[in-house]
């Protein structure tokens, strides 16, 4: 029973990524390009959700990981000339040890003052990002350099201008991030991460490490944050102050609980419906703010648990 | 000796509720502590699994010292700790709930664990279910099942850690006089292979299963000895039966 389980849910998530594959064929342009912001953005909201969603923690800075990813790649591609591929392993290194270091202090904490920690470090890194200005440009940002549009990789050359070269990137992204939080949830790591989130005290009285575990989710969570950062920045060639901002924190966790917490395509789920929910809102009128709010309630009194979360819940259980 | 402290002390505040005490079991012993309300018992299981560190004095468990170690590690070493406010995942499955503790004993793959390096998480699962005697579907959500069933639930997880020692804080409390009896026969079937150390208020429970019965009160060891001669203790009658 288990096993068919398995297969339905591997089978599930792989016709997710062929979809998002086949619609790139059909969507008009603007749509195309939103749709690759999108799926970035997804990462980021995946990455969140392995920390909020399975871990039960719940971080208020995690624009900071995602900005570490973005400044690591955007400052070395503009002050360096880094190559492209160079300045995206070199963010995913950045976010590793940014996150694994933040993460062994916030996490002396837990609860509220956890929320509070993190949101305290995230302000730092953005008040960082306008401090030094010098090399950031601050709110005013940063738009990368002609010779960082393009990447040598395995032989091959990709003009990142080109919308489908960046739809394709995107989508591989996603893909590699979808397969690292699926098996990780699927695996022992994921069962160790579930049962913190509903008992820390059992766990730890069952022999479990838990400040170690919880810390590989963050860690984990801010590197996969990190590298949507670092994808973001250089496939749209801009970095700037705003993506460090509480907004960012905000959106990642807005988009887990829209499409559900604690299963693995909600946050992507979650990342489509509130990016055209809010840019359908904006173009009929300046309030779109309202329309999110209302959605928002909507969704916390009849589905609490965003959206597949309550599809689980009610009617496929077998979901991840 | 499997588990000895000595002169362990832990206070709260101004109470001091373990003094200064000398506490030691055999390997293969079914020990009970028992004592009034506030005697230190739980207190004392506590500080030998590690929930609570001690102000002063040590504990030693297996010929290791083990007083300065985390929880985590002396679960690890074999010590299991059962809570005395039942405490599972009310969330997810009762199979799920054993799966977590034979998780982590299969992560250990200790060379004298024979079954961990040759059988799967779920199979452990099943056979622990079993000896615990929980014949319910372990597809339930383990918080919508009876209470007994969770006490039961909370043993079998600790079976599933396959400990050297199960320190059982008030394992009866709250149970039918059936599903007592249910459980005395559950703790002869486990003693055959583990070190029993039960916290208990039920007099009758704890003289039908123990070897020796440890007597608390104010902190303190009143008293120690085999079941008849517990209850022939005057000492005890006064403090904790009562004077007749």
């Amino acid at each position: 029973m288990k096993a068919i389980a398995g297969k339905k849910s591997l089978l599930l998530h792989a016709a997710v990524i062929v979809v998002l594959f086949g619609l790139q064929f059909v969507l008009p342009e603007y749509h195309h390009l939103t749709a690759t912001r999108i799926m970035v953005l997804a990462v980021f909201a995946m990455g969140f959700n392995v920390l909020f969603g399975y871990t039960g923690l719940l971080s208020l800075g995690h624009a900071m990981f995602f900005a570490t990813g973005l400044y690591a790649a955007g400052l070395t591609v503009y002050h360096l000339q880094w190559g492209v591929v160079s300045a995206f392993v070199f963010a995913i290194l950045t976010g590793a040890i940014v996150s694994a270091a933040v993460g062994a202090i916030a996490l002396r904490t837990r609860g509220v003052a956890f929320m509070i920690v993190t949101l305290m470090f995230a302000q730092v890194a953005y008040l960082s990002t306008l401090h030094f200005t010098t090399y950031t440009r601050g709110d005013e940002g940063l738009v990368l350099p002609e010779s960082a549009r393009s990447m040598e990789w395995m032989g091959l050359r990709l003009n990142l201008t080109d919308p489908a070269t960046r739809y394709f990137i995107a989508l591989a992204l996603l893909t590699v991030c979808l397969v690292i939080t699926y098996r990780l949830v699927n695996g022992p790591t994921g069962r160790a991460l579930i049962a913190i989130r509903e008992n820390e005290e059992r766990t730890r009285m069952l022999g479990y490490n838990t400040f170690a575990i919880k810390l590989k989710a963050v860690t984990i969570s801010g590197t996969l944050a990190a590298a949507a950062g670092a994808a973001y920045a250089l496939l749209f060639a801009y970095i700037g102050s705003s993506f460090a901002s509480i907004q960012y924190s905000i959106d990642a966790l807005l988009f887990t609980l829209v499409g559900g917490a604690g299963t693995i395509l909600g946050p992507l789920l979650g990342s489509f419906m509130m990016f055209y929910l809010i840019d359908i809102a904006s173009n009929y009128t300046a309030a779109w703010l309202l329309a999110a709010g209302v959605v928002l309630i909507f969704l916390i009194l009849y589905f609490p648990r965003g959206i597949l979360g309550a599809v689980r819940e009610r009617w496929i259980a077998w979901l991840p | 000796m499997l588990v000895e402290t000595r002169n362990l002390s832990r206070s709260f505040g101004g109470l001091q509720a373990v003094r200064s005490l000398d506490f030691s079991m055999d390997a293969g012993e079914v020990r009970s502590i028992i004592g009034p309300n506030g005697a230190g018992k739980t207190t004392l299981a506590s500080l030998i699994s590690g929930r609570l560190s001690p102000d002063k004095g040590s504990i030693r468990f297996s010929g290791k010292e083990v007083t300065s170690l985390p929880a985590w590690q002396r679960v690890r070493l074999g010590i299991a700790y059962t809570f005395q406010i039942t405490s599972i995942y009310p969330a997810l499955s009762v199979f799920e709930n054993v799966a977590i503790a034979a998780q982590l004993r299969m992560q250990l793959r200790q060379p004298s664990d024979a079954a961990s390096l040759t059988r799967s998480v779920d199979e452990i699962v099943v056979e622990c279910l079993g000896r615990a005697g929980l014949s319910i579907d372990p597809r339930q959500k383990a918080g919508e099942t009876a209470y007994g069933h969770q006490r039961l639930l909370e043993i079998a997880m600790g079976l599933a850690l396959r400990p050297l020692l199960l320190i059982l804080d008030e394992p009866t409390q709250g149970l039918s006089d059936g599903e007592t009896e249910v459980f005395k026969s559950l703790i002869r079937e486990i003693r055959q292979s583990t070190t029993i150390l039960l916290i208990e208020h039920n007099v009758p429970v704890v003289t039908s299963l123990s070897d020796r019965i440890t007597v608390m009160n104010q902190g303190a060891i009143l008293a120690e000895g085999a079941p008849d001669e517990i209850q022939r203790n005057e000492a005890v009658q006064t403090a904790y039966l009562g004077r007749v």
